[in-house]
This record gives structure tokens, sequence and C-alpha cells, in this order.
């Protein structure tokens, strides 16, 4: 399960974090079809949230096992939401110091 | 707990204005949570209440929004290499217990005094740990700033040397943020006492982050990052008490998250461009803040005990008022300086490839 930056190239050692630029002078993909995808998904949750806050409030709100189900929701928002604005500050321009390896 | 579930029924009427006000103050919390590991939850809770959520369901709430938030930095920050998760959790699990000690000791207040003697308890709990630990805390940044010394690397202090230096057998655990072995009988106490504050201020981490750092011997990064494991661990476990009695309102704990998120990636982000004494800094300049915050509502509580004479009520408000406006202004204040640090970062990153670059021309 990944959370945060999106789609941007993983390297282990750190060295870029997505990103634009780097070091070795080549440019790489920012993460947009991740923004998108989880853009409309994380709105698409949102918007059932509101329309359907009632039924949810109601149902949430009896406690006992039903307590499972905001922490589920919890943890679905976070993975959806999570990835679209760690991807959007990626599209932004907004990433990690890149740190020089030490050879 | 038909009583409690009854409370369910204050759950507020949501509008664009107050969903903009929660957004917001959601983006800065998370902010300054991604960065020093916690902060922004003695702003919601109040706020919420502000808007007319009742209190429990504003705590409730908020611990809601906070472990998915947590859970979202600390695998950010993790990615950064500054998380040690065992650390988390072993803290945490501990923390779990503090918390629920810390609420059973509010309830007992409660009963006892009543309202005014719970908030009064809250009230001197924040301004004392406050004081010491966020006065230490910022002490210990400002001689860093001034000594010059902010690029050298964290000294291990003689406390965390000491604790390091201690084998108690079958009681030995190795931590890689420490790059030692310690007895978890000096990290249970800890997590004990970042979960008891935790239920009593809403702030667990200004017991968490200092304690890694000046007792156990953690550096200020990995500290911070870890505590966001931590705040996942306990806040996870506390919705869910919460949740069991229905007090969470999702609606409020989602909008929060869904500022929240982008402050908390934000912030994270910006651990990588600022140095370690940055985070004691940030941490310590909150906290002082907000002691003058709760300080001043100390006069109200203790005139509505009755321990001194009565407070007019336009000087209630006006204390309440202005109480509010210091907290908000210590968040704005930690937000600032982040995005400033960060800012910095960026810029003298820039200026370093630039010189690289004219330099490989040349």
């Amino acid at each position: 399960m990944s959370f945060g930056s999106g789609r941007g190239i993983k390297l282990k050692n750190k060295t870029m974090q997505g990103g634009s630029i780097g070091m070795g002078g080549y440019k790489k993909k920012k993460p947009y079809a991740s923004l998108i995808i989880m853009g409309i998904v994380s709105t698409a949750l949102y918007v059932a949230l509101l329309l359907n806050q009632d039924i949810i409030n109601n149902t949430f709100g009896k406690g006992g096992m039903y307590a499972f189900f905001p922490i589920i929701t919890a943890f679905v928002f976070s993975y959806f939401h999570g990835a679209f604005t760690g991807s959007f500050w990626t599209v932004m321009g907004v990433e990690a110091k890149k740190k020089k390896e030490v050879k | 707990m038909q009583d409690v579930v009854s409370q369910v029924s204050n759950f507020i009427d949501l509008n664009w204005v107050n969903m903009t006000y929660l957004f917001l103050v959601g983006f800065v919390g998370g902010l300054v949570s991604g960065f020093i590991g916690s902060g922004g939850a003695f702003v919601l809770t109040p706020g919420m209440m502000s808007l007319g959520v009742p209190g429990l369901v504003a705590v409730a709430s908020n611990m809601c929004h906070k472990f998915p938030k947590a859970l979202v930095g600390s695998l950010k920050r993790a990615k950064y290499g500054q998380v040690d998760v065992k650390l988390g959790i072993v803290l945490g699990i501990s923390a779990e217990a503090g918390v629920l000690y810390g609420a059973h000791i509010q309830e007992n207040i409660k009963k006892a005094f009543g309202d005014a003697g719970s908030n009064l308890y809250v009230s001197v709990a924040f301004v004392v740990i406050l004081a010491v630990v966020g006065g230490f805390v910022l002490m210990d940044a400002w001689k860093t700033y001034k000594s010059g010394t902010t690029d050298a690397e964290e000294k291990v202090t003689k406390l965390a040397k000491w604790v390091q230096s201690i084998n108690i057998p079958g009681t030995m655990v190795y931590f890689k943020s420490l790059n030692a072995r310690i007895s978890v009988l000096f990290t249970i106490p800890l997590g004990f006492a970042t979960g008891m504050l935790a239920a009593t201020i809403a702030v667990g981490g200004f017991i968490g982050v200092p304690a890694m750092i000046y007792v156990l011997g953690a550096p200020s990064l990995m500290a911070s990052a870890t505590e966001l494991v931590i705040a996942f661990v306990m806040g996870l476990g506390g919705s869910f008490k919460y949740a069991m009695s229905g007090l969470v309102d999702i609606r409020l704990a989602m909008i929060i998250l869904a500022g929240s998120l982008f402050g908390i990636q934000l912030g994270a982000i910006g651990t990588t461009y600022v140095k370690p004494f940055m985070i004691k800094m940030v941490m310590g300049v909150i906290m002082v803040t907000v002691l003058f915050s709760r300080a001043l509502m100390v006069p109200v509580y203790m005139s509505q005990l009755g321990l001194i004479s009565e407070i007019g009520d336009t000087v209630v408000k006006a204390l309440k008022s202005t109480s509010f406006a210091i907290m908000i202004f210590a968040l704005a204040l930690g937000a600032f300086i982040v995005l400033k640090a960060m800012w910095q970062g960026r810029r003298e990153e820039k200026l370093a490839a630039q010189e690289a670059v004219s330099h490989g021309k040349i």
C-alpha cells in the first residue's frame, strides 16, 4: 500500500523523490495520472459523505460494533486523499530535497 | 451508553463557512504536525467547540482525523528514512495505556469538581508542562542557533547516554534511531506520560518528542517522525473507544483530514530542507506561545471554583477570546516558521545546484 507521493519514481537511496530535473539532468514524469484518478476518487468520497450525511451520522453514531465504520472510513479516505495530496505537491513542484550521494 | 448515544443528535449542521474553516485549520495543523510530529489538536478541539460541537464529540472527531493523518505523515517521512517504527510502536502501546489512565483521571476530576475543575486541571497541566518542557526545548534550540553550530551533528545528552548505558537483562531492545539498546523500562513511563498528556491537552507530542530527544537520545528529525507513529497508535485506539460510544462525527473528522493531508505532506517535505534544530525551534515557540493562551484562562476557572473572587462576564469573554486568538496565533506562527525555513532551504538548494552547473561549464 502506498500513500503519499503517488507514482513518483522510487529510488531506495532517496536521492530523487519525484521531481522534475534530477542532478543527472534527466527529466522525470510528474504523477498527473495519479493526481487525476485519486482526485476524482477523493472528491467522489467527499461528495458521497456530504450527500448522505444524515444516514451516515445515524449509522456511525449508534456506537458498539458500528465503531468499525468510522475507522474504516478514515482509512479509506486517508488512502485516496493521501495519494491525491502527495501527487498534488509533486505536480506543483514541491518535493523533498534531493540528497547528493557521497561516493 | 444511551446517554452518550443521545449526544449524537448534537451533530451540527455543516455549511460552506464552517467547512472552509475546518479545512483551513486542518491544513495548518497538518503542516505543523508533518514537521514536528504533533500539534494542531489544541486548536482543533476548541475550534470545533466554537462551532457548537459538544466537547466530547469535538475530542472524538479530532482523534479520528488524527490517526489517518499520522499514518499518511509517518509513511511519507519513512520514505525519507526518518521513522523508527519499532520505537514508535513500543512507545505507542504504553501511550495508549496513558491515554486510558489520563481519561480516567479527567473523569474523576470532572465528577468531583465539575467542568470548571476539569478545565482548571487541563489549563494548569498545559501551563506547567509547556513552561518546563517548552522552555527547555526553546532554550536548547536558541543556544544551538546562537552558537553557530546549526550544521553540526546533534549531541546526545548526558541523560540519554546514561539511559543507554543501563543494562537490565531481559528488557533490552535495539532501536535504530538511537543506534543503541535500551531497556523498555525507560520507554514505558515515557510513552505513558505521552499518552496522559494526549488525554489531557490533546497533544502528547509535547512530551513524546522532547523525551525521545533528551531522554532516549534520538535525533530531532527521527523523534518528530516517530511521534507520528505514536500518534497513529494512540489515535486509532482512542478513536475506536470514542466510536464505540457513537461520539465520532465522521463528517468533521474527514473535512479536517481533507485539509490536514495537504498540510502534513508539505510539513513532511519541509523536514528534508531544514537543519534539525529547527524542529526544536518550532516546537519550543509553539509550546511557549500556547502556554500564555492557557495561563489566561486559569483565573477564569479559579473564579468559577470560588478559589478567587468572581470575575465579571465581560472580562471572562475577553479572556476567552484572547486565549483562543493566542492559540491560533501559536499555530500560525509555527506554520510560518516551517514555510519560511522550507522556502529558504529550497532557495539554498537551487543556488547550490546553479553554482554546481556553472562550475561544470567552467
